[in-house]
């Protein structure tokens, strides 16, 4: 039996977001304990019997964060219009709130965009190039790197180019 | 063997790995760790490639 098909009836403690009564919710697992670093890969209900070595393309939810996931899907699907009326604004103030304090900034500082890829384009094609400039990226970049300059370039008359790099051994 | 390939065997061996992408010049089968990994997988990994050798 898969973890998430062990459904409680309790509600989430400490999770900081408010369930209707008497609705079903995964069992929480017990917190992370900060010396134990098993404790911490436990709140990932990631299946053991794989070694998972490619979570960067997609990464599996620690428990926290599915229970937020579950609350945001609940109140969407019970109330759409009035659960985002409600709470857009104070989610998208939170995120970048919290964003900001983890990296030093301020939160205006902080665009938030769908992915990665869209943040790149939004990014790139802010660049202001003159006709016949070069852009340099290279051979390892990521294919979303080399659309949004191909586009930028195709607007500019800019010239996107690619640096080979070769592995190279340290020291 | 082809990155294809290597990836290939190793899933046969529970092991999710993933190949560059095409774009990249080179193409690559990569492990890519994260704060998940234990040293286990780590050996686990190395022995698979070990065998594909």
């Amino acid at each position: 039996m898969r973890r998430r098909d062990l459904l409680s009836g309790i509600a989430l403690l400490g999770s900081g977001v408010a369930y209707s009564k008497g609705r079903e919710v995964e069992k929480p697992a017990a917190p992370p304990v900060a010396d134990d670093w098993e404790s911490v890969r436990r709140q990932f209900p990631l299946d053991r019997r794989w070694i998972h070595m490619s979570q960067f393309i997609l990464a599996s939810h620690p428990q926290p964060v599915r229970a937020a996931i579950e609350a945001h899907r609940r109140g969407l699907d019970e109330n759409p219009f009035l659960y985002v009326e409600e709470n857009l604004e104070r989610f998208e103030k939170g995120t970048r709130q919290a964003a900001s304090e983890h990296l030093g900034c301020e939160p205006d500082d902080l665009a938030m965009t769908d992915s990665t890829t869209m943040g790149l384009g939004i990014f790139y094609n802010g660049l202001q190039l003159r006709e016949g400039q070069e852009i340099l990226s290279t051979t390892h970049d990521h294919p979303a790197t080399f659309r949004a300059l191909d586009l930028r370039a195709a607007r500019t008359g800019a010239v996107p180019r690619q640096a080979w790099c070769a592995s190279t051994s340290r020291g | 063997m082809k990155d294809t390939e290597v990836v290939a065997r190793l899933k046969e061996k529970n092991i999710i790995a993933s190949t560059t992408p095409r774009v990249y010049g080179v193409d690559c089968a990569r492990f890519a760790p994260s704060l998940l990994t234990s040293p286990s997988d780590v050996e686990g990994c190395l022995r698979a490639v070990r065998a594909l050798a």
